[in-house]
């Protein structure tokens, strides 16, 4: 069982993050759209699928459905590179863009989450 | 032709890297102590920030595509805001105002100190520093 989630994590993570390397590369801003993109589908989604498994009525998702999804989710989103880019901002004195950053990273993806709930519900 | 094969080796790359930190992150999850369940995700994300401090500090100085690994793909995958969203939501939703606020500050604040850890650590290396001169 242990080697089954191994393997579903790892196909929801590579997935993931190619999707998230794609979208990255063909978005080229002076201010990190991508990453925050990636981050509030990323929250949404994740919203979505918890709120779809809590609902399990018949019909909804395996767990290995549900596995892979979350695996993707994780995957997807990333804080390493939001805290680099807020960094960076900050160090070459955009102050404001990386308070931006901080908010639309850290309480819009909140909202973006707490959307997938409610879709999901 | 060849712009062919340097996005295959970025897409390999970055799955590679994506499916490892995924993997890596949730046998964390599984070892790691956890007074609240928040905390694992920050202890991750802290993880992670430092290590992009520290690879990244080395672009230029090693290949693209081990940087294309292990920024993208594995700090990428490993590092996770999508459940720093849930585990906060999931917080206000249970009235623990103080423990969301607390959970937020400190994904801001401590990942901001480990990625310039990360750097600094990367800056201090000796292969590093002699190919600077």
């Amino acid at each position: 069982m242990i080697v089954t989630q191994t393997m579903l994590t790892a196909a929801g993570g590579a997935m993931g993050a190619v999707a998230r390397a794609v979208l990255a590369r063909h978005c080229d801003s002076h201010f990190p759209w991508a990453t925050f993109l990636v981050n509030a589908l990323g929250s949404m989604l994740l919203g979505f699928i918890i709120a779809h498994a809590a609902g399990d009525t018949g019909g909804a998702p395996s767990l290995n459905e549900e596995l892979i999804a979350v695996g993707f989710c994780g995957g997807f989103t990333t804080f390493s590179a939001f805290s680099f880019q807020t960094l960076r901002l900050l160090h070459t004195g955009h102050s404001a863009k990386a308070c931006a950053n901080i908010v639309l990273n850290l309480v819009v993806c909140l909202g973006a989450f707490w959307l997938g709930l409610i879709a999901g519900g | 032709m060849k712009r062919l094969k340097t996005y295959t080796l970025f897409i390999i790359c970055v799955a590679l890297g994506g499916a490892l930190g995924s993997v890596a992150r949730v046998h964390l999850f599984a070892i790691l102590p956890s007074p609240l369940p928040w905390v694992p995700t920050l202890i991750v994300n802290v993880l992670g920030a430092f290590l992009i401090g520290f690879v990244l500090e080395h672009d230029g100085h090693v290949h693209h595509h081990i940087i294309t690994f292990a920024a993208i793909g594995f700090c990428g995958g490993f590092t996770t805001l999508s459940h720093f969203s849930y585990q906060t939501v999931m917080l206000i939703e249970q009235g623990l105002h103080l423990q969301a606020f607390a959970n937020i500050a400190l994904s801001l604040i401590v990942t901001l100190i480990a990625v310039a850890a990360g750097v600094a650590l990367a800056a201090k290396l000796p292969h590093l520093k002699r190919r600077r001169r």
